[in-house]
C-alpha cells in the first residue's frame, strides 16, 4: 500500500491537472485516512507543502470568499483537513457538555444541602429562609422570593418585577405552577411561581425570576423540586410547632408555683429540667400553708425524667397536697398516697419527702426513699437530717410501715431539700456526692434574712456547673423568727 | 454580517443520488450554493463535506435518494438548508448514528456525527424499514 504522502501526491496531482469534485472528494478520504492513521493537522499541511514543492506548482493567491479566486490546491488542502474539523467541534461540544454537567452537579448538590439544612431546624421561618437561599444558589442569576401565607403573598407580589401581576393572578386562580416570559424595556424576563400541595395543606409560595436567557429544563425541574421540598419542610415545621405549643402548655400546667412563705418562715426554690426542649420532668416540690402557722413542704422524684414521668409527677403532686391539706401527719400522707397512686402510676414509683414545719422550729418529717435533707445551723454548720426513712412509694412491695422523725430547730436554721440531680455526678459514688454537697453548704455563707432565694440560686449554680445531667429541684426554708 | 449577493441564487436545487456520481453532484451543488450565498472558504468546505457525508450515506446504504438544497435568508443572514431523503432500510435508533464511533471503530470524523458537527442544525428522522430523512442547516 502506498504511503500517505505517495497517496496524497497522486490524488493532488490529478486534482491540479483537472480540478473537480472527484478530486476534492478523494481529498476528504485522504483526511479520513490521516485521522485513521493517527496523523495530525500539522502532518497533513507539511505533506501538502512537500508535494506542492516537489511538483513545482506556483503559489496561489487566495481571496476572502470561496468564489473569488480559483485555488484548487487550497481547496484540496481544506477538504483534506475538513474531517479534522468534526473532532475539534466534537471536543468543544463535549467540553460544553462537561461544563453543563458540572453545573447540574452543583445544582443538585445545592438541593441536597438545602434538604439537610432545612431538616436541621424546626423553625418554619428559618426553613423558609433556607428554601430561598437554596433556590438562589441553585438557580444562578435568578432572584428568589417566598411567601408563607396569604398575607405574605401580597408582599411577595410587591417584590416581583413589574408586569408579573398578570401571571401571578393566574397562579392565584388555583394553578400550582406558573411559568411566564415577557419583554420588558431591559430585555426578556422569565418568571417561575410554584406552590406544592401537601397532605396537610398548601405549602409556601416560591417565585424565581431572571432577565436574559430563559430557565433551563433542569432549572425548572429543580425549582419544582425545591418547591415540593419547601412545602413539606415548612408545613411539617408548622405542625411540629403547633404540637410543641400544646406540649408546652400542658407541661407548664404541671410546674410548681413559686411557693409563698408564711409568717416567720422564708422560702426559696429552684427547678431545672434536664431534658432539652422539655420544661418539666419527674422532679417536683410543693409548699403550702397549714393551720397553726405551719408550712407543708414536699419534695419528690418520679423515676425517669421524660414526659411520662412529668405526667405521673402531676398525679403524685396533687395526691400529696390533697392528703396534707386534710391534716394528716407526714407518715399518714405517705400511706394514703401509696394507696391512691399504686393503681394510677403503673410500673412507676417515686421517692417522696413530706414535712411540716412551724414558726417555732418544730418539724415533723416522713421520708419515702428520698435523699436526706440538709440542716444548716444559724452558725453555718451543715449536717444531714436523717430519720423518718422508709421505702419509696409505689414500688409494689407489701404495704410498708412509714415512720416519722420530729425535731426542733433554733431560729436562723435553714432546711435544704433537694433531688438527686443536684448531687449525682457520673463516675462519683453517692457517698462522695453527698460529701461534696455537705461541703458546699458548709462553706457557703449563712443566708441573710430576706435573701434566701439569692443564696439558693448561688448554691445550685455552684453545684450544677454548666448544666445538670438530671432534673434538679431544690426547696429551702429558713426559720426567720418573728 | 455577510452580504447578500446581487445575483440571487436559485432557491432550491434537487440532486438525485444513486451511486458515486450522485455524491459528486451533490457536493458540487452544495459548493456552488454556498459560494453564491457568500459563505467563507472554510464554511464552504464544511458544508460541502457535510453534504458529501449524507450523500455517501444514501449511496452506501439506500442505493438511491435525493438531496435537496435550499437557499434561505433569515433576518438578512443567508443560510443553506439540506434535506437528504432516502427510502432505504432506515435506522432503528437515529440518536445513535449521530454519536461518535457509530458503525466502525475508525469512524472518527466520519458519517452523520461528523456532518452534525460541521453544520449549525441537524436532525435525523428514520424508522427501520421506512427510509431516512436528514435535515441540516448552516448560516453564513
Amino acid at each position: 500500500m502506498a504511503t500517505f504522502e505517495e497517496g496524497y501526491a497522486s490524488v493532488l496531482g490529478g486534482h491540479l491537472r483537472s480540478p473537480g469534485e472527484a478530486g476534492l472528494d478523494a481529498a476528504q478520504d485522504l483526511g479520513r485516512r490521516a485521522l485513521r492513521e493517527g496523523l495530525g493537522v500539522l502532518e497533513v499541511v507539511v505533506t501538502h507543502e512537500k508535494v506542492l514543492a516537489a511538483a513545482g506548482f506556483p503559489r496561489e493567491p487566495v481571496g476572502e470568499r470561496a468564489g473569488e479566486e480559483a485555488h484548487p490546491a487550497l481547496d484540496f488542502l481544506l477538504q483534506a483537513l475538513a474531517p479534522f474539523d468534526a473532532p475539534r467541534l466534537g471536543f468543544k461540544e463535549v467540553r460544553e457538555q462537561l461544563g453543563f454537567r458540572h453545573r447540574q452537579v452543583e445544582q443538585l448538590r445545592a438541593l441536597t444541602e438545602a434538604s439537610f439544612k432545612m431538616l436541621s431546624t424546626f423553625d418554619p421561618n428559618d426553613r423558609l429562609l433556607l428554601l430561598e437561599e437554596a433556590a438562589t444558589l441553585s438557580l444562578s442569576g435568578a432572584s428568589v422570593a417566598t411567601a408563607a401565607g396569604d398575607q405574605e403573598e401580597q408582599e411577595l407580589l410587591a417584590k416581583l418585577p413589574p408586569d408579573a401581576r398578570e401571571s401571578f393572578r393566574g397562579f392565584k386562580a388555583g394553578e400550582n405552577f406558573v411559568r411566564a416570559s415577557w419583554m420588558s424595556d431591559a430585555g426578556p424576563i422569565h418568571l417561575l411561581v410554584a406552590r406544592a400541595p401537601t397532605p396537610i395543606g398548601a405549602g409556601p409560595v416560591i417565585a424565581a425570576w431572571k432577565q436574559g436567557d430563559d430557565f433551563s429544563d433542569l432549572d425548572r425541574a429543580l425549582f419544582r423540586q425545591l418547591s415540593q421540598l419547601g412545602s413539606v419542610a415548612v408545613t411539617n415545621a408548622r405542625l411540629f410547632e403547633h404540637e410543641r405549643d400544646i406540649a408546652v402548655v400542658l407541661q407548664r400546667s404541671l410546674l410548681p408555683l413559686a411557693p409563698r412563705g408564711a409568717h416567720g418562715l422564708e422560702l426559696a426554690s429552684c427547678y431545672i429540667p434536664a431534658h432539652p426542649g422539655a420544661s418539666v420532668g419527674g422532679d417536683w416540690f410543693d409548699a403550702f400553708e397549714l393551720p397553726g402557722d405551719r408550712l407543708g413542704l414536699v419534695i419528690g422524684d418520679v423515676m425517669g425524667h421524660d414526659v411520662l414521668s412529668a405526667a405521673i409527677m402531676g398525679q403524685f403532686r396533687i395526691a400529696v397536697r390533697a392528703y396534707a391539706l386534710e391534716g394528716h401527719s407526714p407518715a399518714g400522707v405517705l400511706d394514703r398516697v401509696e394507696n391512691l397512686c399504686s393503681a394510677l402510676v403503673g410500673d412507676s414509683y417515686a421517692t417522696l419527702l413530706y414535712a411540716t414545719v412551724g414558726t417555732g422550729g418544730e418539724l415533723f418529717l416522713a421520708n419515702a426513699g428520698h435523699p436526706a435533707p440538709v440542716v444548716i445551723g444559724p452558725e453555718g454548720r451543715a449536717s444531714f437530717l436523717e430519720g423518718g426513712l422508709s421505702v419509696p412509694v409505689c414500688i409494689g412491695a407489701p404495704a410498708p410501715t412509714r415512720t416519722e422523725r420530729c425535731a426542733l430547730f433554733p431560729i436562723g436554721t435553714t432546711l435544704f431539700f433537694y433531688t438527686d440531680g443536684l448531687i449525682e455526678r457520673r463516675g462519683s459514688s453517692l457517698d462522695a456526692c453527698l460529701a461534696e454537697l455537705l461541703n458546699a453548704l458548709s462553706q457557703a455563707p449563712v443566708p441573710l434574712v430576706g435573701h434566701l432565694q439569692a443564696w439558693c440560686d448561688e448554691v445550685v449554680a455552684s453545684l450544677t456547673g454548666e448544666g445538670p445531667e438530671d432534673d434538679v429541684c431544690v426547696l429551702a426554708v429558713r426559720l426567720a423568727g418573728s | 454580517m455577510a452580504q447578500v449577493p446581487h445575483t440571487a441564487p436559485r432557491d432550491e436545487v434537487r440532486v438525485h443520488v444513486a451511486g458515486y456520481e450522485g455524491v459528486l453532484s451533490a457536493r458540487k451543488a452544495a459548493r456552488e450554493m454556498a459560494v453564491k450565498l457568500g459563505f467563507t472558504l472554510a464554511d464552504t468546505t464544511r458544508v460541502t463535506t457535510a453534504v458529501s457525508e449524507v450523500a455517501r450515506n444514501i449511496a452506501r446504504f439506500a442505493w438511491s435518494g435525493v438531496v435537496v438544497l435550499r437557499a434561505e435568508h433569515s433576518h438578512g443572514t443567508p443560510a443553506l438548508t439540506v434535506e437528504a431523503i432516502d427510502s432505504g432500510p432506515g435506522i432503528a435508533d437515529p440518536s445513535l448514528v449521530v454519536e461518535d464511533g457509530y458503525g466502525t471503530a475508525d469512524s472518527l470524523g466520519l458519517g452523520l456525527s461528523s456532518a452534525r458537527r460541521l453544520m449549525d442544525e441537524f436532525s435525523v428522522v428514520s424508522r427501520a424499514g421506512d427510509g431516512t430523512t436528514v435535515k441540516m442547516r448552516k448560516s453564513a
